[in-house]
């Protein structure tokens, strides 16, 4: 304890810098398009030993106006092995002047259970300030110890966006032999400093301007500069680990955290076994054993020291018949197990935005697990086991064309989910409209989604009536006197397909002008967002999935009306994808309209964004567009 | 066939009767049930709730109440399975803290044809600690799936014998059976308020009870002793019972333009509004507004906060020297508040650090902002009161309850009119409050004690006015000058807007907003006179505003600023529908056509009308060679519509957007 002091002490001498915190020392070209500027940013990581890191922190942040107060950070996150040593606040006025001081014993303390999650152990304290003015400052300083080695901070010397840094520096040093591996990403981009001396590295920046928001643009995370550091020997809760590879590291999940989690009581056993008794195919198997995991469990999150990275066992799960992502993944595949099937355990960074595990650098990560069967010959199948109602092998957005971490017995290893190609999102629209001299449109419409889009609409189903009521008025919002007759769905789980049979009418659906009826043909699938305006575009254009649009409408006209002119074939091809319309008079009184829209995914340059609006925009006046009726 | 019938009728009363809903004893037709018989939608249901409390003495410990409840709850489907985790509130206050205890669980399940249950065990029960305010319990059932069915009982024991939950009865989910019993000794005196679209019957009756007490006894009255004797006795006294039986609740459902999803909620809640302990004074809470509004007032950090003036003095003697309008002297004073005090963003009705140290701090709760306000305008010689108010996420306050009012503003009374102030925000004025505060009626509380409703809406509409002068162009785009102009509440959320964005990028929104618009030459005026509208103005251009069909122009007369979308799309609603505040928008708009072109046909000119002049649209549109001029006004003169109005509504918004999608039509000359 003398000891720690003694460092503590230290450190703070090695913080005292002389700085002007006031709002009129911060440059000009800090100011623009920010929200709050980082006047300094400062960690120092020290590993003393395997199970021992201190850390400690001074954060000045200036904070331009409202929104810039959630770049304060002015909180401390624990559980109980954690040790806050130091905790402090200092608010400075525009001047520099301070004006108050928040001590650790005025910060609250309060649990920091996310939604979602029944009970945690992890809790955090956190200051209240409300400030009088804009800008203001707010000085945070920090000390803390853990054993927990296995996540060592990383750092960002971008916070996000409309923030400017002027000043971030970050030292890490280890007082042990164990080795140390680095990861730094864009650092030259942004000409940051590295100082390198025997166990001690330390890392500077100044002047990183704020970037502004740019819709459909790659993620934060993959442009701006960071470092990760990890060590080969860690240690976890009370668990040392190994990972110099991902082999290894993997080794160690499934040593020490996996391994004999899987017992399940002999009677389980023959229950899942008499399940699968007289099938052979592998595939049916998987997809019996999965369904008896989803009739019968439920997701509970509940996360306790080590729990928070070992699943519950799976004679537990069997028991209570609920669990966390780790519980359910490590219980369905105790189940496949034991009718033999050999499936892996599969740890991801879940979530419609793609975030990928490192290849490079093994290091503790990821947010979900799921479960990875490999199959002779075929690809790969994919459980989501916290999911009552996902179809076998059915990833959607949520674990979709993503590196993941498998672990097997062997050891770990890093591998690719799932990519859904362009023209595998599809929908299928196959319509039949009535047209009377009214206005009134009347149809029943027959859509088939596969891929993502089959992920956005399967839920569906088990809405009450008036939420799925309120779905398509919402869909359809440009149709104005909407009315929904009958509404079916038929979930094809074994080939996921979602079929919707929908009955409408619309009234008033065409204007009458001068005795002539204006009618849009294109009734029940407009593409009409245009992607927002950039002006001076600076990143990269990034379609995260593409998908594949056909629609088969028949249009009935009404009596004695008929078209003055039809749309003219149209067809356009972009790198970003094609959009093709064909309208025929088919016979008296009967049209036919047939669209294909095809958007690819892919990255593509800035100067592509401005093209790919136009397509857009084309896209949106050709959905729009109308034809006029006359009375013959 | 008749004594048939009646056998029928008369096994299905007894079956009601002895489905008692027993703990543990479920019966196989709940488990085998796939569907609920009045909601087949559900995803579960709450088969029954009972609820029991009781009071407690211990000498050492005082009044406690004991609180047991027991829920049947029944899984219809996947999408139900959140409803097998009971998640209970423990308040804490002080050192006194709410225990859970004695919690039971079963889950019952049909396997093979069979009933099977499984029991809760400790791993399914957590206690967590939020905050410094409250504690809470999670239950979560094992073994659960479609179809089955959870038991669950727990106890509460609580040494808050002053504080009730409210006790609710209905869900997101349909309540099958509800009961409910209260024992409450006659010291206690609580209000009782039921709410709800639902009515809810309490039964009340009387009974006898009597505990034994051990307790030490001080010999001499005076304390000065400290000579204790040990004594026995018995407390006789009555009790009041209240029960409630009610079945088949509906669920409750959320729709668009619903103040509080909770003011519909059936509920019954208890408040304590006196006591009579033996040999102590009778101690009264609060029974009426008034009462209420009185308590609040002689509470020590409200009442006495207001008549501390010596730590302003100085400097409102400043501001208003040599000043002899009323009207004058309270906009100094307001300015000045909503300049020095910055709100902490805490509601409440009272003081938490003191209006001075507030003061000295510049930051403060809203009693304090505002108690602060009408302790500056009463020293500058106004008639000032605070007013009491239950803001809209509060919900109405149909009852007389302390915890009825959640806010604070301050009214002051000229002639016979109230006028309203919140210094909590920057963008406020006088009669122009957050729309957070406009919530039904307040309660204005003067010196005396004495009280009076002071209604929170504004009477006077909240103006939009468009102007607009554009010209169309052959290729199908506009370009022109906007001027709009917003007043009242509109004005207030229109400069919150303003101050929570810089220009940039307030005008890279505009410009989003109306699709693709290129935006020059803005101006915004009177951001800071709070009095008058705020106007801003611009030129813009845009393209795509007109539709070529054969050799002709289609275009909407109002361009780019019709409604095009019903806000009202379902075919029935429940609930009142609530606009905050009287509104009325009003357009200007003059357009010149493309030479070349000669007007064709124009769409006809219309008023629509709801029922006793709530609602006018007006829609006239004049020509003269080149020029349109259109004129479009639409106008509520309330805020809040019965549900009753919902179709009426729904078929205004309908005429007013067929008629602003009406095409203008030009041809070639």
């Amino acid at each position: 304890m003398r000891f720690l002091t003694f460092i503590l002490l230290f450190l703070s001498t090695h913080f005292s810098f002389s700085q002007d915190f006031g709002y009129n020392s911060i440059p000009e070209e800090l100011l623009k398009n920010a929200d709050a500027v980082v006047r300094l940013n400062q960690m120092s990581v020290v590993i003393k030993a395997r199970n021992l890191m201190v850390v400690s922190s001074k954060r000045v942040v200036t904070v331009l106006n409202e929104n810039g107060d959630r770049y304060i950070h002015a909180f401390a996150f624990y559980d109980k092995s954690d040790k806050i040593t130091g905790l402090e606040a200092k608010i400075y006025n525009k001047q520099g002047e301070e004006i108050k001081k928040i001590k650790k014993k005025d910060f609250f303390d309060q649990s920091a259970v996310s939604g979602g999650t029944l009970y945690s152990d992890s809790r955090v304290l956190f200051m209240r300030y409300t400030p009088t003015e804009y800008p203001y400052t707010v000085e945070f300083n920090k000390e803390y110890a853990t054993p927990n080695t296995a996540f060592i901070p990383k750092w960002n010397f971008v916070d996000g966006y409309r923030v400017s840094t002027e000043k971030s520096d970050f030292t890490f040093s280890t007082e042990s032999a164990i080795a140390v591996r680095y990861k730094e990403s864009n650092l030259e981009e942004h000409s940051i400093e590295v100082n390198k001396t025997g166990n001690r590295r330390n890392y500077s920046a100044a002047y990183i301007k704020a970037l502004k928001k740019e819709p459909l643009s790659p993620s934060l995370n993959e442009f701006s500069p960071t470092v990760k550091i990890a060590l080969d020997k860690f240690h976890l809760e009370g668990v040392d680990g190994t990972a110099e590879t991902w082999k290894e590291f993997g080794k160690w999940i499934y040593d020490e955290l996996l391994v004999g989690q899987d017992a399940l009581d002999p009677h389980t056993i023959e229950k899942v076994n008499s399940l699968v008794k007289g099938v052979d195919d592998p595939k049916e198997k998987i997809r019996k054993v999965y369904n008896f995991v989803q009739d019968n469990t439920r997701y509970i999150s509940v996360q306790l020291g080590i729990g928070g990275w070992m699943p519950i066992s799976a004679s537990e799960v069997d028991r209570v018949k609920y669990g966390d992502c780790k519980g359910l993944t490590n219980y369905t595949m105790a189940l496949l197990k034991s009718v033999g099937i050999d499936s892996y355990y599969t740890v991801v960074y879940a979530g419609s935005q793609k975030r990928d595990f490192d290849p490079d650098f093994p290091v503790m990560q990821g947010n979900h697990a799921f479960l990875n069967i490999p199959l002779e010959e075929e690809n790969d199948i994919w459980l989501e086991c916290t999911s009552q109602i996902t179809p076998v092998n059915h990833l959607g957005t949520f674990t979709d064309n993503r590196n993941v971490l498998r672990v097997t017995p062997s050891g770990g290893e890093i591998v690719k989910t799932k990519t859904y190609l362009d023209n595998e999102n599809h929908q299928l629209t196959k319509a039949e409209y009535f047209a009377d001299i009214e206005g009134k449109v009347t149809g029943s419409i027959n859509i088939l989604s596969k891929g993502t889009q089959y992920n956005y609409k399967y839920r569906n189903q088990s809405k009450s009536k008036i939420e799925q009521e309120e779905y398509y008025k919402e869909y359809w919002d440009y149709i104005n006197d909407l009315s929904l007759g009958k509404i079916n769905f038929k979930n094809d789980k074994e080939n996921i397909v979602f079929e919707e049979e929908l009955e409408i009418s619309a009234e008033n659906y065409m204007s009458s002008v001068e005795g002539k009826l204006l009618f849009a043909p294109n009734i029940s699938n407009r593409n009409l967002a245009v992607p927002e305006r950039c002006r001076n575009r600076k990143r990269d254009l990034i379609i995260a999935r593409g998908y594949l649009d056909e629609d088969e409408f028949t249009i009935h006209l009404p009596e004695n009306f008929e078209p003055e002119t039809l749309i003219q074939p149209v067809s356009l091809e972009t790198k970003f994808g094609s959009y093709k319309i064909v309208m025929e008079h088919k016979e008296h009184g009967i049209l036919q309209y047939n669209r294909k829209l095809l958007i690819k995914s892919g990255k593509y340059s800035k100067e592509d964004y401005e093209l790919y609006r136009n397509f857009r925009k084309q896209i949106a006046r050709y959905d729009n567009s109308r034809i006029v009726l006359t009375k013959m | 066939m008749k004594t048939k019938l009646f056998l029928l009728l008369f096994i299905s009363i007894y079956f009601v009767h002895a489905n008692d809903f027993k703990f543990g004893k479920v019966s196989k037709e709940e488990i085998s049930e796939t569907q609920h018989p009045l909601e087949p939608d559900a995803n579960a249901a709450i088969l029954y709730k009972k609820e029991r409390v009781v009071y407690n003495y211990d000498y050492e410990r005082g009044w406690s109440i004991i609180k047991e409840a027991h829920y049947r709850i029944k899984i219809y489907s996947k999408e139900g399975l959140d409803w097998a985790t009971l998640q209970v509130p423990l308040y804490i206050s002080g050192s006194d803290e709410e225990k859970i205890s004695s919690v039971k669980g079963f889950t019952f399940n049909i396997v093979d044809e069979k009933i099977v249950s499984e029991k809760l065990k400790k791993d399914g029960v957590f206690v967590e600690k939020i905050n410094k305010y409250r504690n809470k319990a999670s239950i979560t059932m094992p073994e659960v799936k479609e179809g089955s069915v959870l038991d669950i009982q727990f106890r509460v024991n609580s040494p808050l014998y002053w504080h009730m939950d409210d006790f609710r009865f209905q869900y997101a989910i349909p309540v099958n059976n509800v009961h409910l019993n209260l024992n409450i000794p006659q010291y206690f005196v609580f209000k009782r308020h039921s709410k709800g679209f639902y009515p809810i019957k309490l039964n009340e009756s009387r009974g006898s009870r009597s505990i034994s007490v051990s307790y030490r006894s001080e010999d001499d009255p005076s304390g000065r002793s400290i000579k204790t004797s040990r004594k026995n006795g018995t407390l006789d006294f009555y009790e009041n019972m209240y029960e409630v039986n009610a079945s088949n609740l509906p669920s409750l459902k959320e729709e668009i333009y619903t103040n509080n999803i909770d003011n519909y909620r059936a509920a019954i809640k208890f408040e304590l509004a006196s006591t009579q302990f033996p040999n102590r004074p009778y101690k009264n809470y609060s029974l009426s507004w008034e009462g209420v509004a009185k308590s609040i007032y002689e509470s020590d950090n409200f009442g006495p906060e207001l008549k501390k003036t010596n730590y302003f003095e100085e400097e409102v003697d400043k501001i208003i020297m040599g000043k002899t309008d009323d009207a004058e002297k309270a906009m100094l004073i307001f300015e000045f508040v909503k300049s020095k005090m910055t709100w902490d963003k805490y509601v409440g009705v009272t003081c938490s650090q003191g209006i001075k140290k507030a003061y000295k701090e510049g930051t403060g709760n809203v009693a304090e902002i505002n108690l602060m306000l009408t302790a500056m305008f009463r020293y500058a010689g106004l008639k000032a009161n605070p007013v009491l108010v239950s803001t809209r996420s509060h919900g109405i306050p149909l009852f007389p309850t302390t915890d009825g009012f959640n806010y604070v503003i301050s009214g002051v009374e000229v002639m016979d009119n109230v006028i309203l102030f919140d210094a909590t925000e920057e963008n406020t004025s006088p009669g122009i409050l957050p729309n957070r505060v406009l919530n039904w009626m307040g309660r204005l509380v003067r010196k005396d004690g004495s009280s009076a409703q002071v209604d929170l809406i504004p009477k006077e509409p909240s103006k939009e006015l468009h102007y607009m002068n554009a010209r169309i162009n052959t290729d199908g785009s506009v370009e022109g000058r906007r001027r709009t102009q917003y007043s009242n509440q509109l004005a207030l959320s229109f400069r919150d807007v303003l101050d929570n964005t810089d220009e940039e990028t307030y005008l890279e929104e505009l410009e989003n907003s109306y699709g693709e618009m290129e935006i020059s030459s803005f101006n915004i005026k009177n951001k800071d006179e709070f009095s008058k509208p705020v106007v801003e103005t611009c030129e813009f251009s845009k393209e795509n505003q007109c539709e070529f069909l054969g050799d002709k122009i289609y275009f909407r007369p109002m361009l780019f600023l019709a409604q095009t979308n019903n806000p009202f799309k379902m075919d029935k609603r429940e609930y009142p529908i609530d606009f905050t505040f009287p509104r009325q928008k009003k357009y200007m708009i003059n357009l010149s056509i493309p030479e070349g072109y000669q007007i064709e046909s124009l769409p006809e000119n219309a008023i629509v009308q709801l029922p006793n002049q709530a609602g006018t649209f007006k829609f006239k549109i004049v020509s003269q060679e080149n020029q349109i001029r259109v004129s479009v006004s639409t106008e509520f003169t309330t805020a809040l519509f019965p549900s009753d109005y919902y179709d009426a509504l729904k078929e205004y918004y309908k005429n007013m957007v067929l008629k602003q999608s009406e095409k203008v039509v030009l041809s070639k000359i």
